[in-house]
This record gives structure tokens, sequence and C-alpha cells, in this order.
């Protein structure tokens, strides 16, 4: 263990490495701080990037991004109104009538200072449980992780949005499309129609820029050019320690909701957000306040959206399975490099898991030197109009994805993915599961590949083991809860409707 | 207000014809199974008609809610945004119109990859875009259109080690 901390700690210990953390948290604040540019774009964006690197360095610089991307969301949020991220949407509830009150410097500050207390939380959560769970999965067999990924799949509900369906057509156009490539077991082709870059199946990193940053970029045409939002101003006052240890329990309370839920795949920063804020409402002295402006809501909401980072990297690490698409994303890098996040990475590259645990640790402090030094700066990023935005992003895609392969063949991939999610954007058809579908596909086709191949044949090897009882019992009672969830609304809406007539 | 409300039926329609298709005749031609495999789940197609008639199963299901709903009034938040999307968006003749520039400009900029290679391929499309996204302050446009190209170029080869494509500057 001691060695293994030493030789982790030689492998994080570079130059490199620390600089390029802070590159990633400098680029997610930014991109965060940016309207209409999401964590998971940046992440996308970041990742051709790190080819060049090794390892461990790519995936600091990605972790970086994600980190600095969530937190940058509040920056919009709290100035014009307009969350950077989906996760910041509840940061605006007093974040903005706070700045209009002239105090966007105090709640800008009072988001940072809880973001770093949440985020460091998670990390230290991770550290622990993700060692935990990994040496109880590495008796995971072919069937259990069948089960187990099928559990996983269960988190397209999460991600899914309000039409289930939509999300479940989603999720199977990316399982069809990882099956395209050469067959596995037999070599065969499987719809591959002659086309030699297409046998070793289609890259990730085209699918994912095309699917992520495209469409925003073709919607922006349809739009009309609007005024662009200019925030009044910072003004000078920050958060004094009386303010700090007033809002220090809700802090504290979202940090560990947010461990919780982003431990839980599917949920994901909004959630978390929004239930973090709600429970300090309830048990606030000036629930009054809330939605007014009042301190203590900044910090619910930050810290709640804040304490999921670390925590959806523990069934990505621990089990190779993504808690949400940012973590899908930072599943793919890992592939990328070689390295498949797991049991088994813990078996066999444990020190580069320490050396990613020592970078977090890292990320949470750079957090806090990035955002404190460039509150005013990034405040000045949000003011950028996109018409400037994506011209430039298109061309982060255009390099990004030749870089991949070197062959025009992945920027024809790019560009029809783009079309592809255009038209799922314009039928709301959600592109996070079709990712995590595309991401998975290939680990839940091998694992139940396999098991048959063991088994000769028999499905009994599903029900053979106690722990696939467990995940598949867990896959039945979330489809379950997600048919009730959707029955409910169904009836919430006729309800609604019948109470309007 | 017609997309609003069809948009189910259409979806459908289309997800139920393109799987029945992909199943009946993409599949037959294009999945090998070899003649040796006697187990039936181990089969290269097995996988990919199992996600095929599940997604015939969704676009059925679709198709017919949303004939069922079609006749239905839109629900407020249908209709609130739809007229957000009225608000911030060209109407829809001129939105397919620039989608279609768009679209075209995209395959444009890909054929003056090959063409021209990726730096003054970059250098025309961003400058072009930007001009289409309503942009006119071209002081600002000019200088980003063509250090950032330029910048990632030297990049990707001298730090990344991966040539980019120089076109006929090859």
């Amino acid at each position: 263990m001691v060695e293994n901390l030493g030789i982790a700690f030689q492998l994080f210990a570079t130059m490199d490495n620390v600089i390029m953390l802070f590159i990633g948290v400098v680029v997610g604040c930014t991109v965060g701080a940016i309207p209409g540019m999401t964590a998971t774009m940046g992440v996308a964006l970041t990742l051709p990037f790190t080819f060049y690197l090794p390892p461990v360095t790519g995936i600091l610089l990605l972790i970086g991004v994600y980190k600095g991307g969530i937190y940058g969301g509040s920056i919009p949020a709290i100035l014009i109104k307009t969350p950077g991220t989906p996760a910041a949407a509840c940061t605006v509830l007093d974040g903005f009538p706070l700045a209009q009150k002239g105090h966007a410097n105090k709640a800008l500050h009072m988001a940072l200072y809880s973001s770093c207390f949440a985020d460091f939380v998670s990390n230290i959560a991770l550290i622990f449980f993700a060692g935990f769970i990994a040496s109880f999965a590495l008796r995971f067999g072919p069937p259990e992780f069948f089960a187990l990924i099928l559990f996983s799949l269960t988190i397209i509900a999460g991600v899914a949005g309000d039409n289930l369906a939509r999300g479940l057509i989603s999720a199977c156009f990316g399982l069809l499309l990882a099956t395209i490539g050469l067959d596995l077991i037999y070599g065969t082709e499987r719809m591959i129609f002659g086309e030699p870059e297409l046998m070793g199946g289609i890259k990730f990193i085209p699918v994912l820029i095309g699917l992520f940053a495209l469409p925003e970029i073709i919607d922006h045409y349809t739009r009309k050019l609007e005024t662009h939002k200019r925030f009044a101003g910072l003004g000078d006052e920050g958060v004094t320690m009386a303010e700090w240890k007033r809002c220090f329990k809700s802090v504290v309370r979202g940090s560990f909701i947010g461990v919780i839920m982003g431990a839980i795949p599917g949920i994901g920063g909004a959630p978390s957000a929004f239930l973090s804020y709600s429970e300090a409402k309830r048990t606030s002295k000036v629930s009054e306040n809330f939605g007014k402006g009042e301190l203590e809501g900044i910090a619910a909401a930050e810290s709640g959206n804040n304490g999921v980072c670390g925590a959806t990297m523990i069934p990505l690490l621990a089990l190779g399975v993504p808690g949400d698409v940012i973590t899908a994303v930072i599943l793919g890098a890992f592939m990328i490099h070689g390295l498949q996040p797991g049991p088994i990475l813990f078996e066999q590259n444990i020190t580069i898991v320490y050396a990613i645990f020592m970078g977090i640790m890292l990320s949470s402090i750079y957090l806090l030197v990035v955002g404190k030094v460039g509150i005013k700066l990034f405040a000045q990023v949000s003011d950028v109009p996109n018409s400037f935005l994506y011209p430039i992003v298109l061309v982060l895609c255009v390099f990004g994805a030749y870089a991949v392969g070197n062959t025009m063949f992945d920027l024809i991939v790019m560009f029809v993915m783009g079309l592809v999610g255009y038209f799922m954007l314009k039928f709301k058809i959600p592109a996070a599961p079709f990712l995590i579908a595309f991401i998975l596909g290939p680990l839940l086709e091998d694992s139940f590949r396999q098991s048959l191949q063991l088994s000769r044949g028999s499905f009994d090897i599903f029900v053979r083991n106690p722990m696939c009882w467990v995940f598949l019992a867990m896959t039945v009672i979330s489809i379950a809860m997600v048919i009730r969830r959707n029955i409910k609304l169904k009836k919430d809406k006729e309800l609604k409707a019948m109470l309007l007539e | 207000m017609f997309f609003a409300r069809f948009s189910d039926v259409i979806l459908g329609a289309v997800l139920s014809a393109g799987t029945l298709f992909m199943l009946f005749v993409i599949v037959p031609i294009s999945v090998q199974v070899p003649k040796s495999n006697k187990v039936l789940a181990l089969s290269p197609d097995f996988w990919i008609k199992i996600i095929l008639w599940f997604m015939l199963l969704l676009g059925v299901q679709l198709l017919y809610q949303g004939l069922k709903t079609a006749k239905e009034l839109l629900a407020d938040e249908e209709i609130a945004a739809i007229e957000d999307a009225k608000t911030h968006h060209h109407p829809m003749g001129r939105s397919v119109f620039m989608v279609m520039v768009a679209i075209t400009n995209l395959f444009v900029y890909f054929f003056l990859i090959d063409w021209l290679g990726m730096v003054i391929a970059s250098i025309i499309s961003v400058i072009t875009f930007a001009l289409l996204c309503g942009e006119r302050r071209i002081k600002i446009i000019l200088p980003i259109a063509v250090i950032l190209p330029i910048g990632l170029y030297y990049f990707f080869l001298k730090v990344a080690h991966i040539p980019m494509p120089l076109g006929i500057f090859e």
C-alpha cells in the first residue's frame, strides 16, 4: 500500500500533471461561464487534446475541465440569470436577485466557497468508497457484469428527461450504432458495407463531438439575433466570516446530499442542487428570504451541485459504470488511453488510480484559487456573444475529430452525427442516453455473450449467482419506479387538464 | 403548431418503417451469420435484432400515442414552448432555409479541407460562419479566423505530433 502510494506520488508529482490540471480548471471555469456551452461540451472538446498526453495527465486535464465547468456554470447564473450548465439552474433563484441588489461579488464568492467545500467532501467520499466497492466487485464474472451493466442502463431513465419513450429510442440508436464493426466472437462483418474504416467500429470521439457540439451550432442559425445580456457590475463586497458561518450548515448538508445523489447513477447535479436548496429553505430561520437573494440559498444550491462531482466518479472508477453523461465521456477517455475503469483497474493499475486521486484532491484547491483570482475575468467571459463562439467551437470540433485517427472518415462521422443530433434536438430526443448506451452497449453485449459461452448457451448462468439476483432485482425495481413516475406524471397532467376545463 | 401536434406521429411512423427496413433488408444483407453457430443467442445478429424489435415496439407505441393525442388540445407547457420558440427563432420557412445553409456550409467545409487543407478551410469557414451568425465586426472576426486554425495546426503538429492535412499545399 505505502509502496504503491509512493509510486503513485511519483507518477502524479510531475510538472505536466500539475500544469495540465490547472489548465483544465481554468478551461472548465471559462467554458462553464459561457452561456450555451456546457461542461459536457467542454470535456468533449478537450478530449482530443489529451491523445498525446500520458493517461494520468490526460484524465486529470479532463477532470479539471469537469470540475471547473460545474462551478463556472454558476457565474452567468448569478450575473445574467442564464445558467452556464443545467446544474446551475437552481443558483439562479437567489444568485440573480442578489446580483440585482448590487451584491454580485458576494454571491459569486459564496458560490465559489460552497462549491470548493462540497467538491472536497465529494473527493474524500470518492477516495474512501471507490476502493471498497472495487475490491468487492473483483469477484464479479461475466454474468454479474452483464446484470450490473443492465442495471446501469436504467440510468438512462434518469437522463431521459420528461419523455421516457424518447430517451429509450435514443438509447436504442446508441446500442445499434455500437454493434457496427467486426463481430468479436466470429470475426464476421456487422453492418460494415465493405467500408474498412468501419471494421473496428465507429469511434467514440466523432460521435461525441457530433452529438453534443454540432447540433447547437446548426440550431444557432435558426435563432434571431438577440440583444446580448450584460451584467450591471460586481460590487465590492465579499463574504464575511459571519455569513459563511451562518450558511455553513446548509453547505455541509448540501455536500452530503450531493455525495449521495452523485453516487447513484443517473441523477446528476441539477436534482441534487434543488433537493439541497429545498432542504435549506425548509430548515432555515430566514426561509422567507429564499428566492429573493438569500446567500444561504446560493450556498445550498452550489454545494448540492458540486457535491456530485467526485461522487459520480465512484461508480465509474469502482465498477466502470458512468454516473452521468460527463463521466461517460471520461470513461471514453480512459478507454482511449488503454485503461478500463472498474475493479480490474484497481487490481492492475492501482498506482494510476492513486495518482488520479491525488490530482482530484489538488483540483479542489485549484478551483478555489482559480475561482478567487479569476472571478472578474470569468464574469467578462459570460459576455462573449455566440456569434463569435460557435465558429470557434466548430473549428475545435473539426481539428479534434480529425486528430482521433488522422482520417477524413472521422470527420464524415462527426458531420453525420451532428445532423442526427440536430434532428434529435428538434424531435426532443435527448442525446445523453444515446452516448451512455453507445459506451455501455459493447460491454453489455460482450458480457452477455461471454456468459453464454461459459454456460454453453444456457440462460441459467444469469440466475445462478446471488449477486446477479441482486442486480436483476435492482433493475426491475428501477424500471418499476420509472413506470410509476411516468404514470403519476400522466395522471397529474390529466388532472390539471380536467381542473382547467 | 403542426410540428408540435404531429411530432409523435411523424417520429413513430419513421421509426417503425425504418426499423422494419433494417430488420428485413439491412440486417440480412449486412450481418454475416456463420453456419457453424448453433446457439441462437450467440449469433452475431441476435443482439441487433433484439434492439430493433424493441425499437419497433417503441415506434408503434409512439405512433399510437401520437394518433391518440393529436386531436387533443396542446398542454399549457407545450403552447408556452411554441411561443418561446417563436420569440427566439426565425419563422419556420426561414429556419429551414438557415438549417440548409448551415448543413451546406458544413459539407463545403469538409470538401475545402480535402482541397485547401485544414488551415485555409478553417479560416474561410470561421469567417463564413460568423458572418452567417449575424456578426459584422470584421476587425474581431479576422484575427480569430487566422490565429485559431494556425495555432491549432501547430499545436497538433508540434506538440501532439499529429499532422493535419494541407490539401494542395502539401
